[in-house]
């Protein structure tokens, strides 16, 4: 059933679904990072309240959000193109990757945030600590546990998206299982397909779960 | 400006909190949680301030630091307006006030260590050096070979004295206790104290100790305040309030709970106080001999106040007024301290 010609297509639909998952996590967390720390900060009860910014970053981190993922990915088209020069292929699957998913890691990366202890934020203020000292030195580290933890939901989370790119001209294995699967009735590529995704979620998962407890220090162990 | 600041702390209090106010709207109303507050705290004192929980005890330390920020009034460090200050500035006045918590704040993500190296990171010193300096530190409090531990693997105890070796590491002038020791057990409680005073004779730190319990007070401060509802009801040295409490707060707080009179069946009790020298005299059974008539003994303690004992008993004397006068006369003569205290 398995010649060398499908495993080469599985092999690197693999690829790709782990090149867009990666890439795309990366970048929602780089632009989740920023607006989760505005909106710590800028909460009523934050380090700098100020209720206009975090009242609109609030909004549009809902709006995005509320966006089913498919609708997104056409809507942004002619921003994708604009940005990579084409709407096909890995390289524009992680643009609306990036604009769906950051929104949802800024919420995570809030909650963890959030859950540093308000006490221990107040003791480095006592001891003259800056703001960019406070998110760096503090809450950051404070809350790395919990950032790892939900780096692993955010990564699994992008996958699934990363699959369902493949309608609309994405790579990867969501590519492999429409094309050959749903156009082609292949049920043993479809079958393949959605083995691989499960391997991966579950590696991305248990690797987070290492890594979260690895980091943390408040496990007497 | 340091020198000129140090030159005028001499003769001025360290902090001086005048006429303070702090109040919350709330959707509800304001809340006032501090009203007209003022007092002076003088260079090596300890500063003890007392009040039950909601007195307004933890804002108004809160306000020292401007980790609250005052509605009205000032606060002056060293003759410094602390309100007034830039927040760049104020971070850097900061560093002259160590703190300490509850809860001991601790940066669980961190080594013993790490957290006493954490201030002397944020003001800048080379890794070396505040590593350095940080050993020193946690072989002051007794725990150099704890510097490798994680909080979580620490006891109460041990915690509390990381989180003083990391609020003295920047050699501040002043340390800010806020219910440091209630979340510690009894005698953990009086080797954090004890800690502490030893701080202040050895290293001449000033603090300001807040506290809901007068045992804490009676053990380590030279002076108290006591507020109640968001006022100062009292300020003294501890033995002025101690031996005569003027405020009703004050006459409850130097007794036990259980005496408190809404709390006992009989209707009049009488406080005695006897400093170390007269302790050293059967002052109660010559009160009993002198005057012919048994007085219940209703709670008995030593006190050590300052480092000097300090006897306090609780009686009911017999109710007839011509017995009662001459135990009072007697009382007196021989210069003991006994006031009734049921008007509380």
């Amino acid at each position: 059933m398995f010649n060398q010609a499908l495993f080469e297509l599985l092999w690197e639909g693999t690829v790709d679904t782990l090149y867009m998952t990666l890439a795309s996590t990366f970048f929602s967390y780089v632009f989740g990072m920023v607006m989760a720390v505005v909106l710590v900060l800028t909460r009523a009860d934050g380090i700098k309240p100020h209720p206009v910014i975090f009242r609109i970053l609030d909004v549009v981190v809902n709006l995005t959000r509320s966006f089913p993922f498919l609708i997104l990915m056409i809507a942004v088209i002619p921003f994708t193109r604009w940005l990579v020069g084409t709407t096909i292929g890995n390289n524009a699957t992680i643009v609306p990757l990036v604009i769906a998913a950051a929104p949802f890691v800024a919420r995570l990366i809030e909650q963890s945030l959030l859950e540093v202890d308000r006490g221990v934020v107040e003791a480095a203020q006592s001891m003259g600590a800056s703001t960019w000292q406070l998110v760096w030195k503090v809450l950051i580290p404070e809350a790395m546990p919990s950032l790892i933890n939900g780096s692993a939901i955010a990564a699994t989370t992008i996958l699934g998206y990363s699959a369902m790119s493949g309608a609309v001209g994405g790579g990867g294995l969501g590519k492999l299982a429409i094309m050959y699967g749903y156009n082609r009735y292949q049920d043993d590529i479809m079958f393949a397909t959605v083995v691989l995704l499960i391997v991966i979620v579950q590696l991305l998962q248990s690797f987070g779960d290492w890594a979260t407890r690895r980091s943390d220090k408040r496990s007497t162990k | 400006m340091a020198d000129t600041l140090a030159q005028d702390g001499e003769s001025r209090p360290v902090i001086e909190i005048c006429n303070l106010g702090k109040w919350f709207d709330t959707k509800s109303g304001r809340i006032h949680a501090l009203r007209d507050i003022s007092l002076a705290v003088q260079k090596g004192e300890i500063y003890g301030i007392i009040g039950r929980s909601g007195a307004g005890k933890s804002t108004l330390v809160r306000c020292i630091n401007m980790l609250e920020r005052p509605s009205e009034g000032k606060v002056l460090f060293e003759g410094l307006d602390m309100g007034s200050l830039k927040e760049r500035d104020l971070n850097v006045v900061r560093r002259s006030m160590g703190m300490i918590f509850q809860q001991f704040n601790l940066l669980m993500q961190r080594t013993a260590l790490e957290n006493v190296c954490f201030p002397l990171e944020l003001s800048g010193v080379p890794r070396d050096k505040a590593r350095e300096r940080s050993m020193e530190m946690l072989e002051l409090v007794g725990l150099a070979s704890r510097a490798k531990s994680y909080p979580v693997q620490l006891s109460g105890g041990q915690k509390q004295r990381v989180a003083i070796a990391r609020a003295l590491s920047t050699e501040p002038k002043v340390l800010l206790c806020d219910e440091a020791t209630s979340a510690l057990d009894p005698e953990t409680t009086d080797s954090i104290l004890a800690l502490i005073r030893d701080i202040n004779r050895r290293l001449g730190i000033t603090a300001v100790v807040i506290t809901h319990e007068m045992d804490v007070i009676e053990k380590i401060c030279h002076k108290v305040a006591i507020i109640s509802k968001g006022v100062i009801a009292e300020t003294g040295t501890v033995n002025e309030v101690f031996f005569h409490p003027k405020s009703d707060i004050a006459r409850r707080l130097v007794v036990p709970e259980a005496l408190h009179p809404d709390k006992m069946a009989c209707d009049k009790l009488w406080r005695l106080v006897f400093d170390g020298q007269s302790s050293f005299e059967p002052v109660l059974s010559s009160l009993v001999l002198a005057c012919g008539k048994p007085v219940n003994i209703m709670y008995a303690s030593t006190r050590d106040i300052g480092g000097t004992a300090y006897g306090q008993m609780v009686l009911q004397l017999p109710e007839d007024p011509e017995s009662l006068g001459r135990i009072l006369a007697y009382a007196r003569e021989k210069g003991l301290f006994l006031e009734e205290f049921n008007h509380v």
